[in-house]
């Protein structure tokens, strides 16, 4: 993801303008970060899954 | 009188109020003296509350003069990490942005203490909006580890830790969102407990990141921790804390959370795990999965949340953060919002999957909660940027992950490193296996004293 990529989104998006000009120092971490967890749900996420799911996982592992 | 009640612990001075040997008004007393003192020349304290505490000390006692029955925590002194809300008394949660913040509700598990007796004296540092592994806090100044005050105490919950360890209090409340009850507990020799998430309630408690928060206790001993967790999670924890580990197997897993440790981190592991071995606990070697991806998922939860609640924050007063903290919570502006649904929706897989292949068969997973010796201020804080960062990565290298997984998980204190700085190992369960988690505890408590040794700070000698 590009340096100037970034910096529209701070400063459209978010209305953070002191973010946008500190985005570089970001960029490799954002961007790192993205991608393994971009690939992570194209590898293991079905088409039913849900935000929720794992609130009712925990709750049905207490009751057992 | 004063040393010999700073030396007993939350259970041994709960009992004590409660037979009548110590007073709740003499125990609070002394808490106060030795947290104005001690805990102030530490940077340990943000607050006391001297008046309320000491009226309530004495009523304490007269409640119990009265033959009335006791709540497990009656007359007992304890302060907490200052993000723990009281209606009406300030909480500025480590940050100059809420230097004049007061609460207009009171945290559930204040009220829950409060019901169970405990006394409120005051609330202790914390890093700013409770961002830091090391403590780190550039308007308050650093707390200073007990063992040795050129080192960090560890943090978030770093006054908790330090009041606990130099025996200011018996206990304290403290978070975890990345490992900010473990770090304390591993680098100042004390039981730090993070409960499995959503276990116990986190309104009236400063966010950082709603889905990996939790509250939970910092100890001397297991058997602490457990009377802690039974008043805030209002279940029991303590009963079947003496049934011992015989017969139990613990995992330990490889890989990644081998690859970074330093080796007198890996002696103290290895003495730990062979002190078990003597305590008829089966080991077995695991294998984890790739937890590149697991603390990427963290971090993107986390810096998404920080930077939704601080966004207008970040617009509004962005000189108010300090450089370090504010870089942690900017990055989650950029990510899309389908990259954080994507991390939610993929946390019951990767717990189970993490469950799978780290414990396995086993009842739990021994980590080393961090894989350094206790690094110095000057390193976490001087020089080299890169440096800097990749010594607090290295300490939050096995803790941050636990969080995105929400398992429960607790640091031990097990020895000392070549500095003379505390060493824990970290014992991880399965979702709500927190009982199981403090009767392993207990039992390495049991056969081991390293939860007795007291740093020379606390002034007890």
């Amino acid at each position: 993801m590009n340096e100037e990529s970034l910096q529209q989104i701070a400063a459209d998006l978010n209305v953070t303008p002191g973010a946008a000009e500190r985005a570089p120092r970001m960029a490799k971490l954002v961007s790192d970060t993205n991608a393994t967890v971009a690939a992570a749900a194209l590898r293991s996420l079905a088409f039913d899954s849900s935000p929720y799911q794992y609130q009712a996982w925990l709750a049905g592992e207490d009751e057992r | 009188m004063q040393s010999a009640i700073a030396s007993l612990d939350l259970c041994a001075l709960a009992d004590a109020i409660a037979h009548g040997e110590v007073t709740s008004l003499d125990a609070t007393t002394v808490a106060l003296e030795r947290l104005d003192i001690v805990g102030r020349k530490l940077n340990a304290v943000v607050r006391l509350d001297d008046d309320r505490a000491l009226a309530a000390a004495e009523a304490a006692d007269k409640w119990r003069a009265s033959g009335a029955p006791l709540p497990p925590l009656h007359g007992v002194p304890l302060a907490h990490k200052d993000l723990f809300y009281r209606a009406g008394d300030l909480s500025a949660g480590g940050a100059k942005i809420r230097a004049d913040f007061r609460a207009d509700v009171t945290a559930t598990v204040i009220t829950r203490l409060d019901a169970a007796g405990a006394l409120d004296l005051g609330r202790l540092q914390l890093a700013e909006f409770a961002m830091s592994p090391t403590g780190y806090n550039e308007h308050n100044g650093h707390a200073l580890n007990p063992w040795s005050p050129a080192h960090v105490p560890g943090g978030s919950s770093s006054g908790s830790g330090v009041a606990v360890a130099a025996r200011l209090v018996a206990g304290s409340l403290g978070t975890d969102t990345g490992g900010s009850l473990r770090h304390p507990g591993a680098m100042c020799g004390l039981v730090g407990l993070k409960p499995t998430w959503g276990l116990v309630p986190a309104d009236g408690v400063m966010p950082l990141s709603a889905s990996l928060d939790c509250a939970g206790p910092l100890t001397r001993t297991a058997r602490d921790a457990a009377r802690m967790l039974s008043v805030i999670a209002a279940r029991d924890y303590e009963s079947a804390i003496g049934d011992g580990v015989k017969g139990l197997t613990i995992a330990v897993p490889g890989g990644t959370y081998r690859e970074l440790l330093h080796p007198d981190i890996a002696a103290r592991l290895d003495a730990a795990i062979k002190t078990y071995r003597a305590l008829g606990v089966t080991i077995t070697e695991t294998m984890p999965p790739d937890m590149a991806v697991i603390n990427a998922l963290m971090q993107l939860i986390m810096s998404v949340e920080a930077a939704t609640i601080h966004r207008r924050w970040l617009i509004e007063r962005p000189q108010d953060y300090a450089d370090q903290v504010r870089a942690r919570i900017e990055p989650g502006l950029f990510y899309p919002a389908t990259r954080y649904v994507e991390a939610l929706s993929l946390r019951a897989g990767i717990t189970q999957e993490w469950i799978a292949s780290c414990i396995g068969h086993a009842d739990l997973a021994l980590l080393p909660t961090i894989v350094i010796p206790v690094p110095t201020i000057a390193a976490t804080t001087e020089g080299d940027p890169a440096a800097v960062a990749a010594v607090i990565g290295q300490l939050t290298h096995c803790t941050r992950g636990v969080n995105y997984l929400g398992l429960p998980a607790a640091s031990v204190p097990c020895g000392f490193d070549g500095d003379g700085l505390p060493v824990g190992f970290q014992l991880v369960g399965r979702p709500h296996a927190e009982a199981l988690i403090l009767r392993a505890a207990h039992a390495y408590q049991g056969a081991t004293d390293w939860h007795h040794h007291v740093p020379d700070t606390a002034e007890l000698n």
